[in-house]
């Protein structure tokens, strides 16, 4: 099952960071992967998902992986590759790290693991006499020094190890010397192997190739097997030898010896004739694909691939190293869309998903500039004859198709019967029955939400739930139902979902109910509060502000969910911030009270400025986070009034005729500093030109040229 | 506005619009991805060397065999999902890097690309620290960082990252893709009190003609090479 070294990057793995969409689908490859079956996910998780099915995965008792702090904004909803795996293979890390040596994947992979069979195979050896055993069990050595150094470095030193020359600075060992006096038989024997051995791993081909062709014939059983099973991995290895760059990458199948992969295949072919239990089997298996995609020949490895999925179905961690795999050898290599078109069932369908994903016209990420995929329907007709003995499946791929790719979604209800009620549903009966949820969603079905409430019954599976009670909070979002989220004894509990909605969607009422709702994780109501308490100060509700500060935040614990951490990470300093750096400013409470009786103060309007420009506030929190119409709390904003930021707060002042000198100072002062020093405005507001940004400078220094703040301000950006 | 002048001379500015890594001279590569053909060959390459996945902390999957390259700098750039790293595979990394040492690389040292989240920070400099101390002195120790870990008030956790790694080099960058709205972020990098670089993605969106001179710990920018077919 071993990775070969140079398996392809890793592009269809997440990127380096990931905002999941909130919403059912997503019309090309999204970050994130859902328990949905579809285009967007991640097609190594549609992969494991499709050979759990076909191998009758059901309602497991599986336990979500421990939450890590970095994804926790994925709540139940969404997970990438690596926590689908912890949460199907939770033991594969412990079990992986007891036998792992730290050659893993390169060639001298093996050296660790064989060290106990090559001493088992001298000591089953009568005819080897124990000084001669002693002698070579000490020469193994050398070949892990062999390892150690490198080829190359092993060529280095030996150059400069040439008398005259000096050594390099990082002085590289030599190696020590085969032992002499070995005469009897087997050891010459055991001694051959462990010379073919150091020049393999030396990357001597030719030594190696004669090496182990000689020891084809030697009278000890675990010789001759290991020798001939050598042959095929010393051709594998030397079909490459010319298809590394100076970089080290792999240049292609085109560079590759391809004399030396069919002499490769000739040798597996023969060691498994000779060998069918042989020990070496299951490299041997692993080999032979390498060998496959050496030669090109995608056809016969597609077969190979689609024969272990069911196989190895998806029972355990094997199946993750297969499904990487054939991710990164056929349908991704090299990190680009494979010619490849699989023969199966479970990887064509694999590949029909990734080929409903909508592209992107351009490097803008934006959805309006997308393309839909050119996957005409016919096309897929084409295959029917594949999904024979898949019905089930096969409607699946239709309905995908009348979904993303034809949007016509009453076709999708007619491919997909209601089947809620059940006890529990399979990944792909699952996937089915999300899909119809989600075309009686487009559709504006009345029942829709009487459909999400029947299926959380059997969502059983990991990330089933979360994803249904997505779907119902949507809903709830969308029909100005949005109090039934948060009602008691709502069936929408995920903590994400809830505070997504709390942050976004949620007027004062519910924001005040939950953060007092000690039922409740502290998480959920430190959302509540924190939303509260900075919209009112955002959105000029400032005696509500007073009022509710004396609500107190409560103490955020590893609550057992682990779930939304990040939700109390930021929670603002309303009681303990920092109010002031110049600007004499009294604690938020106190210009909170004075906005109360007069919104116009001119210094406690630029107090709230530099309370949110000192606590964090700036601009992001504001804009950049706001969910999209489509998503989970960017349909409702029950939250009365509209929301302001500094820039607005400082052009008001310098426009204002009543403000005093001091306070109009300073806004021009502030106002200058939000576009420093790169020329982007900080605080919000609609962005001035340059022009306008010199003209408040020269305004600062000329109206107030006695201010701290003009003999502070030195540049304008 | 005088300072500007100056203080940009040691570095070269990315033009506005379209990054063209031809006018660069430090890369990211992935496997498969190759510099531009340059008069001298490039000068500093990130050498993405193999990634230790979210599943499996016992090893590190090797994307590349050991590079030969003559005149350029080379950093071993280790992508990885997750931080508690088994025994192993620190024996991995420094292996590795004694190998590309042994085989003639100009060896820099070693970067880290954590997929972290921004409130992980400081989480993540205690394992930059025990790295840094199991990390031979003659190696640096470079970090990649997300464009929003400069802002979010998580720009002092980055600084503080100061007195264990040698620099940050800040992705712009998301995919493919430059990131929309990255101009915001530029104000609270350039106050970075860390070295860094700034890396941006092959044929991706750059708008800024100068990088602000106030920031003297810019040490250049880094081209995510995608390999595309030019236009």
């Amino acid at each position: 099952m071993g990775l070969w070294a140079l398996s392809g990057a890793a592009f269809a793995s997440g990127d380096s960071s990931c905002y999941s969409s909130w919403k059912l689908s997503y019309p090309t490859r999204d970050c994130a992967s859902r328990a949905i079956i579809s285009p967007s996910n991640d097609t190594r998780v549609n992969m494991l998902f499709l050979m759990r099915d076909a191998a009758g995965a059901g309602a497991d008792e599986l336990a979500y992986p421990k939450d890590s702090w970095t994804a926790s904004d994925y709540g139940r909803t969404f997970f990438d590759w690596s926590m689908l795996q912890e949460g199907f293979y939770p033991s594969r890390a412990a079990a992986e790290a007891a036998d792992s040596g730290s050659y893993v994947g390169s060639r001298c992979d093996s050296l660790t693991v064989g060290s106990a069979s090559f001493a088992a195979a001298m000591a089953a050896n009568a005819g080897l006499p124990a000084a001669e055993r002693d002698k070579l069990t000490a020469a193994r050595t050398r070949l892990v020094k062999i390892c150690e150094i490198g080829a190359e470095a092993l060529e280095e030193a030996q150059r400069y190890h040439q008398p005259g020359e000096t050594a390099p600075t990082a002085a590289v060992p030599l190696l020590p010397e085969w032992p002499a006096g070995i005469t009897s038989a087997a050891g010459k024997a055991f001694l051959g192997y462990l010379q073919a051995s150091g020049a393999f791993y030396g990357e001597q081909w030719d030594t190696a190739r004669s090496g182990f062709a000689g020891l084809a014939r030697a009278a000890d059983p675990w010789v001759s097997e290991t020798a001939a099973y050598m042959q095929a991995r010393v051709e594998l290895n030397a079909a490459m030898a010319k298809s590394i760059d100076e970089y080290g990458n792999f240049q292609g199948a085109k560079s590759v010896d391809q004399a030396a992969v069919t002499r490769g295949q000739a040798a597996l072919t023969a060691y498994r004739k000779a060998w069918p239990q042989g020990r070496f089997a299951m490299s041997a298996q692993g080999l032979r694909r390498r060998a496959l995609w050496l030669a090109g020949d995608t056809a016969a490895l597609s077969l190979e691939y689609e024969r272990l999925m069911r196989e190895l179905g998806g029972k355990d961690a094997r199946s993750a190293l297969l499904i990487e795999e054939i991710d990164n050898k056929l349908l991704y290599p090299g990190g680009e869309v494979g010619d490849a078109i699989a023969a199966g069932p479970l990887l064509l369908a694999t590949q029909d998903l990734a080929a409903m994903r909508y592209g992107y016209s351009d490097d803008s990420q934006d959805d309006a500039k997308s393309t839909p995929p050119s996957f005409a329907l016919a096309k897929l007709n084409d295959q029917q004859a594949t999904f024979a003995e898949q019905p089930t499946l096969w409607s699946f791929l239709l309905a995908n198709h009348a979904f993303y790719v034809a949007r016509d979604y009453k076709r999708v209800l007619a491919l997909i019967p209601d089947e809620t009620r059940r006890d529990y549903y399979t990944p792909l009966a699952f996937s089915s029955q999300m899909l119809r949820g989600q075309a009686l969603a487009q559709l504006g079905d009345r029942n829709e939400a009487g459909f999400w409430l029947e299926l959380l019954g059997g969502a059983k599976g990991l990330w089933q739930r979360p994803t249904v009670e997505l779907g119902l909070a949507l809903n709830y979002e969308r029909h100005g139902k949005l109090a039934d989220v948060f009602a008691k004894g709502s069936p929408i509990r995920d903590s994400q979902i809830r505070i997504i909605l709390l942050g976004n969607s949620a007027g004062p009422d519910i924001l005040r109910a939950q953060a007092l709702d000690s039922s409740r994780p502290a998480a959920e109501r430190n959302v509540a509060l924190n939303t509260l308490l900075t919209k009112q100060l955002s959105h000029g509700d400032y005696a509500g502000f007073v009022a509710d500060s004396r609500l107190s935040f409560p103490k955020l614990e590893d609550d057992a969910a682990g779930q939304a951490s990040n939700a109390g990470q930021s929670l603002p300093s309303f009681s303990g911030g920092k109010w002031s750096d110049g600007y004499a400013c009294p604690a938020i409470i106190a210009t909170a009270r004075k906005l109360a009786a007069n919104p116009q103060d001119t210094s406690a309007r630029l107090c709230l400025g530099d309370f949110w420009r000192l606590n964090g506030f700036d601009p992001y929190s504001f804009d950049e986070s706001i969910p999209k119409p489509d998503e989970l709390g960017g349909a409702a904003h029950l939250f009365p009034g509209t929301a302001t930021t500094r820039g607005p707060i400082y052009a008001a002042i310098m426009a204002d005729p009543r403000a005093a000198a001091g306070g109009k100072a300073y806004a021009l002062y502030r106002a200058v500093n939000c576009y420093g020093p790169a020329g982007s405005n900080a605080c919000g507001g609609s962005d001035v030109p340059k022009t306008q940004r010199r003209a408040w400078f020269q305004q600062l220094k000329r109206d107030y040229p006695a201010s701290e703040w003009a003999r502070k301000l030195r540049y304008f950006w | 506005m005088a300072i500007i002048a100056l203080a940009l001379a040691c570095c070269r500015a990315e033009p506005a619009g379209t990054v063209d890594p031809r006018r660069n001279d430090a890369f990211f590569l992935w496997p498969g991805m190759r510099p531009p053909d340059l008069p001298g060959g490039p000068k500093v390459v990130y050498l993405l060397a193999g990634e230790l996945r979210g599943g499996d902390a016992s090893r590190i999957v090797p994307l590349r065999a050991v590079p030969h390259l003559r005149g350029a700098e080379v950093w071993l750039t280790v992508r990885c999902e997750r931080l508690d790293w088994g025994e192993g595979v620190y024996r991995q990394v420094l292996n590795e890097l004694a190998r590309w040492e042994a085989a003639g690389n100009h060896v820099a040292g070693l970067q880290i690309d954590f997929d972290a989240a921004t409130r992980g920070l400081d989480g993540y400099a205690a394992f930059l620290a025990d790295l840094r101390r199991r990390l031979p002195p003659r190696y640096r120790l470079s970090v990649t960082g997300l464009l929003d870990w400069s802002a979010h008030g998580d720009a002092a956790a980055l600084d503080r990252l100061g007195g264990v790694v040698d620099e940050v080099v800040i992705q712009t960058y998301q995919g493919r893709s430059t990131i929309p709205g990255y101009e915001d972020y530029l104000a609270p990098l350039a106050r970075l009190k860390i070295a860094h670089r700034v890396a941006l993605v092959e044929g991706g969106v750059w708008k800024v003609s100068h990088w602000p001179p106030q920031d003297r710990q810019f040490r250049g920018y880094v081209v995510f090479m995608l390999n595309r077919p030019a236009t």
